[in-house]
């Protein structure tokens, strides 16, 4: 049995490497979790000691990643019709601002997840899975309808005509059908082809999702020529005591929804838990963003702690069960200590990195730094995937380009992910594999 | 309520029909059209109604540059037109000589190549203009946002970071007038201001019955979730316009209209007879909101119109589908009559909204939640009491009772809230009232 002292030592060994990769734009939790898989080896002779590095490293990665999402996303308002929150903090010159509401969220996350699992979380989620376990697809499919059909149309609006006005709005959610099905005959191929060969393993789904979120909005940045302005790096939060309160339990709520059920993505899950808070309000999104972000990522492998439930859910999980499944209650109190570590870590690290990654954008050239993440996502997708990873970037990039043309939610690009995987849970892979004339991978 | 919201009581209501619960289990998907159905008459409105809608006026307090789709736009000194007055745009050329200037003022003359045209900036605009430039002089380049006015030497364009409100105001109280004269629906569609960075300039419309005046205040720059950017308020000088009507109007919901990020609103304006005979003039927001769309006559002939549909694809439980889509839909309609606007019911029987219940006026987010919740309950509790064995080994109505507790106490709190509001609600409408009177008194002389 591993002791308290062994925990925190792989605690903070993941953290540390969370801390040393996850600020990197590009290096998703997958790619991460990818080279988790490299150190893994590692682990044969003390593999109870693999979970609590694997909660070190996610838990830095949702710390960390904040920093990436709001200094290296910034793009020309003129290019999307609405920014994304961060994007506009950024541009405000309040981008440490906006790490502190992310941070804010993620804390208030660290602490829900915590707290619910040392005391209701093991007794509901037996009941829960039983409830809902028999109609999970149908779940799934609820949320991907309701984000069609809740599609705000935001451009049309001052077209001269009625029928112009209908037609302009229209664009904006056909687009995003078109965004979702190409994304999802991607990842389809991807998935079910030998497009990207099997010995890629858990990655090859990386260059896809690269090419879907990173390099469109690192591109935007090139095109519009956008400098980043001053930044205030006081550290100060503007917000309302409700709205940090608000945005914390939806997002935990949305990040919970996503964690539980299969295939729902954080965004899915905020999406739901969004409407259902009434949430509203970039303060309260970033925040929202920051603790939903926590419960998705950690949610799903916390679970994997439960010995009421033991649920393996999302890649870390399967990644970790298949060296060791941790079965006692001692392991998964161990687990919320590694939690509250690994967040206290992380936390502290971002504030000062936030600081010096404002600071170095505003004096260095952010046309030539984007230009230098674009080659590094290029080098990564590479390293991961070989040639076919490039070709599959590339073919992500222009479907997430799409989306920024057709002025509509970038999270259609998950029908990648999506789409595949109804597909299979309604048993029809094979009837599209013929109807595309394609064979098994 | 949120459309999440309504979605749910679709499904809820598919969730009360075992035999759609098992075709859900056994991967048949299409009871999904329960919410669908739910979410229909939001999405008939705001995806059709809304951009096919009539608009008799349209007011754009800043116009859009085309290409950045932000305002404001650049204008050629040569177009410089009154019907372009009070809007927010912006000129670039040389400074051709200076006319006066004083503390707190400058005139000066400004060539763009196509015209001469007089510039004035005064106040904290002056100020701006000094921070920016430094001194002013011939041959300096400047780019300047303002907008067209009138003054003692003819038109002139004025330093400002934002349109003045005057325009809004002129406007509505013309359609408002036009409204009473003609005894039609006078739409106003009312544009939003962008600015760069994605951050909108906040205006608010109050309609001041009493002295039948309508006032626009020009606020600060605000962010799409509503929060104000400080130091970006305009100057008072030019912070409110006002216009009178020449004939009374009423605005059922006692609160300002305010306008900043998303979309800006259509206001529809109509003569309406007061119980007490008199015949005024009543602001329908959004007029093309919650009409027959939201009425359970629509749910039933939406219902009519799928159930040969299932029937014709062979759905072998077309009939339970059919009714539980039509729940869904009235659900909506349901769930919309607890707040403020209401809806038209019972057309043809009905031709306008009836008032909502106002249930939790102040505590929308809670109303929203409970609403959600009582659904997610619903949906537990019944895919519980169909499963065989249950899931949950309780009694159904104590699990019902546990489940739908949390929104049992908001609700209840909703209507304690309602009690209060309308109390609130009456005081200001015999305040009102006692206004009116006291300004009809003054104009004919009785005071």
């Amino acid at each position: 049995m591993i002791t308290p002292t062994e925990v925190l030592i792989w605690t903070l060994a993941g953290s540390g490497f969370g801390v040393l990769l996850s600020w990197i734009p590009g290096f998703h939790i997958y790619n991460l979790l990818a080279l988790v898989m490299v150190v893994s080896p590692l682990f044969l002779s003390i593999p109870e000691a693999f979970p609590y590095f694997t909660i070190g490293a996610i838990v830095s990665f949702v710390y960390l990643s904040i920093l990436p999402t709001v200094y290296l996303s910034v793009a020309d308002e003129s290019l999307v019709l609405m920014l994304f929150p961060t994007q506009r903090y950024l541009m405000l010159g309040k981008g440490h601002m906006a790490v502190w509401l992310s941070l804010l969220g993620a804390l208030g996350g660290t602490i829900i997840i915590v707290l619910s699992g040392l005391t209701f979380l093991p007794y509901i989620i037996p009941f829960v899975y039983q409830i809902f376990s028999a109609y999970i697809v149908w779940i799934i499919v609820l949320i991907i309808v309701f984000m069609f059909m809740s599609e705000w149309p935001k451009a049309g609006d001052r077209e001269k005509t009625p029928l112009r006005r209908l037609l302009i709005a229209w664009r904006q959610t056909l687009g995003g059908l078109f965004v979702f099905f190409t994304a999802g005959l991607l990842g389809f191929i991807i998935m079910y082809t030998g497009l990207v060969p099997a010995r890629f393993a858990y990655v090859r789904l990386t260059p896809m999702f690269i090419g879907f979120f990173g390099m469109p909005w690192v591109l935007q940045n090139i095109i519009s020529k956008r400098h980043v302005p001053h930044q205030d790096l006081t550290d100060k939060i503007e917000a309302s005591t409700w709205g940090v309160i608000n945005g914390t339990l939806s997002g935990a709520f949305g990040g919970y929804i996503a964690a539980f059920f299969p295939i729902v993505t954080g965004g899915m899950g905020a999406l739901v838990a969004g409407h259902m808070a009434s949430s509203r309000g970039d303060d309260v999104f970033i925040v929202s963003q920051g603790s939903n972000r926590l419960l998705y990522y950690l949610g799903a492998f916390f679970l994997l702690f439960i010995p009421t439930s033991r649920l393996t859910r999302g890649t870390g999980a399967w990644l970790v069960s298949s060296l060791y499944t941790p079965n006692s209650w001692t392991e998964f109190y161990y687990a919320a200590f590694a939690i509250l570590v690994a967040a206290a870590v992380s936390f502290v690290m971002v504030i000062y990195m936030s600081k010096i990654l404002a600071y170095l954008l505003s004096a260095l050239n952010y046309i030539w730094v984007s230009y230098a993440v674009a080659v590094g996502l290029a080098i990564i997708s590479y390293l991961l995937a070989g040639l076919p990873g490039l070709v599959v970037l590339a073919v992500a990039t222009l479907i997430g380009l799409a989306a920024v043309a057709f002025n509509t939610r970038r999270s259609y690009c998950l029908g990648g992910l999506i789409f595949p995987v109804v597909m299979s849970m309604t048993g029809n892979v094979g009837v599209l594999l013929e109807l595309m004339h394609l064979g098994m991978g | 309520m949120r459309g999440w919201t309504h979605f749910l009581s679709g499904i809820a209501m598919a969730s009360f029909f075992p035999e759609l619960l098992a075709d859900l289990r056994m991967g048949i998907l299409l009871p999904v059209i329960t919410g669908v159905f739910a979410y229909l008459p939001d999405f008939i409105d705001f995806k059709f109604r809304r951009f096919l809608w009539k608009r008799d006026y349209e007011i754009d307090p800043a116009p859009w540059d085309p290409k950045r789709k932000l305002a404001p736009m650049k204008i050629n000194i040569k177009d410089f037109d009154l019907d372009k007055r009070w809007q927010l745009y912006y000129i670039e050329g040389t400074v051709v000589s200076v006319i006066e200037e004083g503390n707190d003022y400058i005139r000066f003359r400004v060539n763009d190549g196509t015209g001469e045209a007089i510039v004035e900036a005064i106040k904290e605009d002056y100020e701006r203009l000094k921070r920016i430039y430094g001194e002013i002089k011939p041959g300096l380049k400047v780019r300047l946002p303002g907008y067209i006015d009138t003054g003692d030497g003819g038109i002139k364009w004025v330093v400002a970071d934002a349109p003045h409100p005057q325009l809004i105001a002129s406007t509505i109280a013309r359609a408002i007038d036009e409204a009473y004269e003609t005894g039609k629906l006078v739409t106003v569609k009312v544009y939003n201001i962008r600015m760069a960075a994605d951050v909108y300039r906040r205006f608010l419309i109050h309609y001041d019955s009493p002295t039948r005046t309508i006032k626009v205040y020009m606020g600060p720059l605000v962010t799409t979730g509503g929060l104000p950017i400080k130091g970006t308020d305009v100057p008072e000088y030019r912070r409110v316009g006002e216009a009178r009507t020449r004939y009374p109007f009423v605005k059922t919901y006692p609160r300002p209209t305010i306008i900043d990020a998303f979309n800006g609103p259509e206001i529809g304006y109509h003569k309406i007879v007061l119980p007490d005979g008199r015949e005024v003039v009543e602001e329908k927001f959004i007029p093309w909101h919650r009409g027959f769309s939201h009425s359970f006559t629509a749910g039933a002939i939406a219902a009519l119109i799928l159930l040969p549909i299932l029937w014709l694809i062979g759905y072998p439980h077309y009939l339970q589908l059919a009714i539980a889509a039509m729940l869904g839909y009235w659900m909506h309609v349901i769930e919309d009559q607890l707040g403020f606007m209401g809806s038209n019911l019972f057309p043809p029987l009905t031709k306008e909204r009836i008032p909502g219940l106002m249930l939790g006026p102040n505590i929308y987010t809670g109303m929203n939640f409970a609403t959600s919740w009582l659904m997610v309950s619903l949906i537990i509790w019944n895919i519980n009491r169909f499963t065989l064995p249950r899931p949950i080994p309780l009694p159904d109505p104590l699990l019902l009772l546990i489940l739908a507790a949390p929104s049992i106490i908001i609700y209840g709190y909703g209507v304690i809230d309602s009690i209060r509001f309308r109390k609130l609600y009456r005081a200001y409408w015999k305040r009102m009232a006692a206004l009116e009177a006291l300004e009809e008194q003054e104009q004919v002389g009785g005071l």
